[in-house]
């Protein structure tokens, strides 16, 4: 096994010390000399028409330099990634189709006068019906939000493979369920925060926390008609994402402002604001029915899927293939029939949270398999493992190349050998039980096009002092991509990691590093950073090779120093390499460019999670004992944050099954604060929490290594339900689990 | 240090927009989230939730005064050893927190670092490696005052 000097090291992250020193900058710690501050007036209906707004009472008010209205907005006037249905503001005589619509936008001298002055703006709203759950929207004579879209579909997509309903007819063993998730918010510490302006040579500067700045330059450019490259997109450091800022939701205004004010403008969220504006995670009903044979061999899976998109099309489409594409998961089902729908409501628009549609799925899937397990007689562990898919085999759904072995066996055992033994001791008025889920997520989703998944470059340059510094566009958000890339960077060119410095997320600066989601920088743009850090690797051996009369192929970088492998001569400092570059005018800038090499999925892995929850038989409150997550992540480049992500994601992942859930009335959200959306505290983890990293190497990635950032969100929810239905010896069907549902099925069984 | 400020302005704002210190970060601005946490006179406190004229004539400690590059706090120190920060944003307000609990009892059980950080939403860690690096400092606090 080749030894690594850096990568496979468990390093403090790059970033870390001004983090902890408070240094770090966020997009809402910016500021310049004149700045305005904004203001948007949303909507104060989720469905209606808008017949006035009046904002002749604002304008003059003193401190206002700036409101802005439908009719102030050039260009196209509306965004979005997939389809541009989305306003930038709505106008008189047009539509609000929830409550992060936006009416006017206001700049003003002080934040206060900004806050004052939205206030003073007149609105008249004509009543629309709306509808508020996908059964409103599909009800036969329902008014359609986007009269392109008949029926209020966004997206109706099938998949089918071999003959599901023959395959059922003949299964010894059926079982049917249908199971709703919430609507998840990301609630990321950080809000929205922008700062625009228009800089001496006329290009629109738009800092912001974004994780995609080209989708951002693009969108942004297309929604107030100029032109692309007269558009810098630049993201400073990132306080949470998980999806939320994969989309335009304020930096479209404050580039409208910046150009119409031609002075900073800046705004930052309210936490309110940030509930009602950026996209949720899809709420979907799934109904799932499984087949299997009486010997335990899953034969059918048939499958209908509704999601709630929300008020606009934003990331439904895809989501929607991913769920899909998801729902087989690693096993071997020869008989597929998926059915899937996405359907708009008044409610916020639903987008990328963690797990892209994958985790309903996985839920879904690992649920009702539980049932069928259970009703076949076998062990719920052994049922899965049997149904695996194996080495060599094809899996039945067209878009997954398995291009690395099959570890689910070991990241099975793993698993088992990590819990112990089930839990046989309940405290007072508790039940107990353990569940288990398996999936096979994947990274770098390259099979859509149009969304900018299937390439990534980054610039690797080393200076004439021999430091280095590494130009990308992928999104430091806390998930630790910075640290991957200056390991990847630093072992090849045989420099100390603290001689490589990263540069994020700056469009004027790197190439097009496509979205930081999907799991997919550590692969793609480390992928990038190799082949740019290799080809100048090769270079800078060249000229050694010249310096000291040796075949560069003789030679090796370590520690700073170029010197031959057989130790013949003493060596040379690589900075010294560097300069005698500089001075021959030889180029020591690389861009690697890293393309999926085919049209279907890239990446694909495995992972199973375990849960042993107590269930308080009084109140129905579950809480979790234990949680092991075995997840098989490739080469793990830092194995200390490949933990932080496990463990982060675990947390999440209990969040979701237990307790968040953003609730909306009538298409207002009536969860808006952190007091009533209720993310995991430190008193919540469960007091056992394991991680373990299988290293089956990919052959594709980055010395081996895999995505892996959203890939716990999908095992760990359905363990947990698994998990609760095991110690109450009843079927729960909906996340987030509800202590009155779970009282009321030990009442059933009662 | 005197500054004159508007009896409305909350200690928050005095911070981050008249003194440029910008590490105490604002989550929520209704003291949920616990990122604008600093100290007032060594207690925690939600500087959204308090007047700068409450401030008057107390110590405030922010995360720039914890430490400096070259000298580190060892909550700091551990918090990097231990990979207990991840996006960064609830970092500072979370030393703060841990700061003021191991002041006043240096031996914390991992419960009690839980609760003394319960106040501080992270959405990214999953609060274990925190509760580490926190435990870890604990520890070496402990074995200092044993060799004493």
């Amino acid at each position: 096994m080749t030894q690594h000097s850096v990568v496979g090291k468990s390093i403090p992250r790059v970033d870390g010390l001004d983090k902890v020193l408070g240094r770090t900058k966020y997009a809402g710690d910016l500021s310049m000399p004149g700045m305005l501050y904004a203001k948007a007036l949303l909507s104060e209906r989720a469905s209606a028409r808008i017949d006035r707004v009046d904002v002749s009472r604002t304008t003059s008010m003193e401190g206002v330099v700036a409101v802005l209205t439908a009719k102030d907005v050039p260009g196209l006037g509306r965004f979005g990634v997939i389809a541009q249905d989305q306003p930038v503001l709505v106008g008189e005589g047009e539509e609000v189709r929830f409550t992060g619509d936006a009416l006017a936008l206001v700049a003003a001298e002080s934040q206060q006068v900004a806050e004052r002055a939205v206030r003073f703006i007149e609105v008249e709203y004509e009543e629309l019906p709306g509808l508020y759950t996908i059964d409103d929207a599909l009800r036969d004579g329902a008014r359609f939000l986007h009269s392109d879209k008949p029926g209020n579909v966004c997206l109706a997509a099938e998949m089918r493979i071999g003959e599901p309903e023959l395959a059922l007819r003949e299964a010894d063993v059926v079982v049917e369920e249908t199971y709703n998730t919430s609507r998840q918010e990301h609630a990321s510490i950080e809000t929205e925060a922008a700062l625009a302006f228009v800089d001496g040579q006329g290009l629109l500067n738009v800092h912001s926390c974004v994780q995609d700045p080209y989708h951002f330059a693009r969108d942004i450019s297309r929604a107030l008609g100029i032109s692309m490259n007269r558009v810098r997109v630049a993201s400073p450091a990132v306080g949470g994402g998980f999806g939320a800022k994969l989309d335009i939701t304020i930096q479209h205004w404050l580039a409208l402002l910046a150009m119409k004010t031609r002075r900073p403008v800046k705004m930052m969220l309210t936490r309110e604001e940030s509930f009602r504006l950026h996209p949720k995670r899809h709420p979907m009903r799934i109904s799932i029915k499984l087949g299997a044979s009486r010997d335990g061999k899953m034969v059918a899976l048939q499958a209908k899927v509704i999601s709630d998109g929300g008020a606009y099309t934003g990331r439904s489409p895809t989501v929607l293939r991913v769920n899909q594409m998801a729902l087989p998961g690693p096993y071997d089902i020869p008989n597929i029939h998926v059915d899937s729908r996405a359907v708009f409501t008044n409610n916020p628009v639903s987008g990328a949270f963690r797990g892209y549609g994958a985790p309903q799925a996985v839920l879904a899937r690992e649920a009702a398999i539980d049932l069928l397990a259970r009703e076949i007689g076998m062990d719920p562990v052994q049922f899965r493992l049997s149904n695996c898919v194996r080495d060599g085999q094809k899996v039945a759904n067209k878009f997954v190349m398995l291009d690395s072995p099959i570890s689910l066996p070991q990241v099975a055992n793993k698993l088992t050998e990590a819990a112990g033994l089930k839990p046989v001791a309940a405290g007072p008025r508790e039940l107990v039980g353990r569940g288990v889920a398996f999936d096979m997520p994947t990274f770098d989703i390259g099979v859509f096009p149009g969304i900018g998944l299937s390439g990534a470059g980054a610039t690797v340059e080393m200076l004439q002092d021999g430091s280095v510094t590494v130009y990308s566009t992928a999104i430091e958000m806390g998930q630790g991509v910075a640290t991957v890339l200056t390991q990847v960077v630093a072992e090849v060119l045989g420099v100390d990691v603290r001689d490589v410095e990263v540069v994020l997320g700056d469009t004027n600066a790197a190439p097009k590093a496509g979205p930081t989601s999907a799991s997919r920088q550590t692969y793609v743009s480390g992928n990038a950073v190799r082949m740019a850090a290799g080809n100048l690797r090769e270079r800078i051996l060249e000229r050694a090779g010249k310096e000291l009369e040796i075949d560069a192929r003789d030679l090796v970088i370590e520690g700073g120093r170029i010197f031959p492998v057989d130790g013949s001569k003493p060596g040379v400092e690589l900075a010294q390499v560097a300069a005698l570059c500089f001075q021959d005018g030889i180029s020591l800038r690389e861009e690697g460019w890293f393309k999926a090499s085919h049209g279907a999925l890239q990446g694909h892995t495995f992972m199973a999670s375990l849960a042993d929850v107590a269930v308080d038989v009084l109140t129905g409150t579950v809480t979790v004992k234990k949680l092991v997550c075995s997840h098989d992540t490739g080469k793990a480049i830092n194995p200390l944050g490949v933990i932080g992500q496990l463990y982060g994601g675990a947390v999440q992942s209990q969040g979701y099954a237990l307790t968040e859930n953003l609730l909306c009335e009538d298409g207002e959200v009536r969860t808006a604060s952190l007091t009533e959306y209720l993310v995991p505290t430190s008193l919540d983890i469960p007091p056992e929490l394991t991680a373990v990293i299988v290293e089956e190497a990919s052959p594709t990635g980055p010395f081996g290594a895999k995505g892996l950032g959203e890939h716990v969100m999908g095992s760990v929810p359905p363990a947990i339900l698994n998990a609760v239905c095991d110690a109450v010896g009843a079927r729960l069907t909906r996340l987030p689990i509800h202590p009155q549902e779970v009282l009321d099925a030990i009442q059933r069984n009662a | 240090m005197s500054l004159e400020v508007k009896p409305t302005t909350r200690l928050i704002d005095v911070l981050r927009d008249d003194l440029g210190l910008t590490g105490t970060k604002e989550g929520c601005g209704k003291g949920d989230c616990g990122a604008c946490t600093v100290l007032l006179d060594g207690i925690a406190v939600n500087s959204c939730l308090v007047l700068a004229v409450q401030a008057d004539k107390k110590e405030v400690t922010t995360v720039e005064g914890l430490g400096s590059p070259d000298e580190l706090h060892p909550l700091q120190e551990a918090f990097l050893r231990n990979g207990a920060v991840q996006c960064g944003y609830c970092t500072p307000g979370v030393l703060l927190s841990a700061k003021t609990l191991l002041d006043r009892n240096p031996k914390p059980t991992r419960e009690q670092i839980a609760v003394a950080i319960s106040g501080n939403l992270c959405r990214c860690t999953g609060y274990k490696q925190i509760i580490d690096a926190v435990a870890d400092v604990a520890q070496v606090i402990g074995a200092e005052r044993a060799a004493n």
